[in-house]
């Protein structure tokens, strides 16, 4: 394997003098890239109404609501996950290949990618700072309880924690119990209850309003 | 590569810190930067590992002082010019001086077709004939090894016996596509490993941990 430390080759080998404002790279970056006919600056604007209204945990709410509602669905989603997934029309790019995995009264599952910040882009969209960051991702493999109860969740030691590396090809996706008190929701109202965190494994979905 | 971007387990990075109703991007220049990446890798300027590795190799304390963008914003200027496609002078200046203005790539254009991509994705499954040596419920030893490259190999996981969860499929292989070595395609396998196997006594009562293991990864327990 080769010995590969790049140092020659990037900006950072001058450390007396401070990077510049990442604005000015990024202007750098998009010109040259521009000018050698490898990008076409209105992608960049389609790329960002992508992840900032196009695809995000909304997504994968309704995924979860409809495994809520539908037996079958979450059998297949647990089981085919991608293209159960891609039933409510949710793929693609960091989607590839996706596990769905349950939260029972038994298993807690959470996850993490210890290594960058592998996250499952169709149903969650891009990850919040916290998730990409060193604590999140060098804690949460070694003391997950602790971390969940900075989260706010207080998980008995009777029920087992499972958490999930995304080091490879695999984004995982936590399917969370069903609140109590919902009988005869909507789907619509179920995927309203449905948290980002409670997909991460980080969060419980929200308890439903009581009656007037 | 034993870097600090290969952080499970380690102390000393302090409590996780939570910004409510966070925004997607903090701030014209993420967007540009997430956009720029986006529209040049679906050109195939670069693939996902080169980017990965590249990140990698920031000086350890720039890694843990910078923001997650600003870690793109490296593997950007990395590998724009270790790929040829401008020189370190244009790089300063912010245009091109001697290169010429194409490459053989072609780049997306908007509508339709980035979209279309978008939706497709870019699996990294490939066929392989390499045997798929285990199979679920076997007991397997990760290796130790400690490539002085890409690996997806945590630290915290090395020479840890666990559990096959699962057969994956094939993959390219990430240790040697970063590099330019060839896809290498093999399988995959979900391990699981118990808590006390990776942390030792001390660690957290009934809590496990599942990771996507490569065939190269992994030798059966005798």
């Amino acid at each position: 394997m080769p010995r590969d430390t790049g140092s020659d080759l990037t900006m950072a080998e001058n450390h007396t003098t401070p990077p510049s404002d990442p604005a000015l790279r990024i202007k750098a970056i998009e010109t040259l890239l521009t000018e050698k006919q490898i990008i076409d600056p209105a992608v960049i604007d389609e790329v960002v109404d992508i992840f900032e209204n196009k695809i995000g945990p909304r997504n994968g709410a309704k995924v979860v609501a409809r495994a809520w509602v539908d037996p079958d669905y979450r059998q297949r989603l647990l089981t085919h996950s991608v293209e159960a997934i891609a039933e409510l029309g949710f793929q693609g790019v960091d989607g590839e290949h996706m596990l769905v995995v349950e939260n029972t009264p038994e298993v807690h599952n959470v996850m993490v990618c210890t290594l960058c910040s592998c996250y499952p882009w169709p149903t969650l969209g891009l990850p919040p700072v916290w998730y990409k960051s060193a604590p999140y991702r060098s804690r949460v493999v070694r003391e997950p309880r602790a971390v969940l109860k900075e989260f706010g969740l207080d998980i008995p030691n009777s029920v087992e924690v499972r958490v999930w590396d995304a080091n490879a090809n695999t984004r995982y996706l936590v399917l969370p119990m069903r609140p109590e008190g919902t009988e005869g929701m909507s789907e619509e109202e179920l995927a309203a209850l449905v948290t980002r965190d409670s997909m991460i494994g980080t969060g419980f979905p929200l308890q439903p309003k009581p009656e007037a | 590569m034993d870097g600090v971007a290969d952080m499970g387990g380690m102390h000393g990075f302090g409590p996780i810190v939570i910004e409510k109703n966070e925004p997607v991007f903090h701030g014209e220049w993420e967007k540009r930067t997430v956009g720029t990446q986006l529209a040049a890798a679906m050109s195939g300027a670069w693939i996902s590992d080169e980017c990965r590795h590249s990140m990698e190799l920031m000086p350890a304390h720039e890694y843990l002082q910078t923001s997650y963008y600003e870690h793109w914003l490296f593997f950007l200027e990395r590998l724009i010019i270790l790929k040829g496609i401008v020189t370190r002078d244009e790089l300063a200046a912010g245009h091109l001086i001697t290169s010429e203005p194409h490459t053989t790539l072609s780049k997306v254009s908007p509508g339709g077709r980035l979209a279309e991509i978008f939706h497709t994705g870019g699996s990294p499954a490939r066929p392989s004939d390499r045997p798929v040596r285990f199979e679920k419920g076997q007991m397997v030893r990760t290796r130790n090894i400690h490539p002085p490259g890409h690996t997806r190999l945590p630290r915290y996981v090395r020479n840890h016996v666990g559990t096959v969860i699962d057969y994956m499929g094939t993959y390219a292989f990430p240790d040697t596509a970063a590099h330019g070595l060839g896809e290498n395609p093999q399988p995959t396998y979900l391990i699981q490993f118990s808590g006390e196997e990776l942390w030792g006594p001390d660690c957290e009562p009934n809590s496990c941990l599942t990771i996507e293991m490569f065939d190269d990864y992994l030798d059966p327990v005798s």
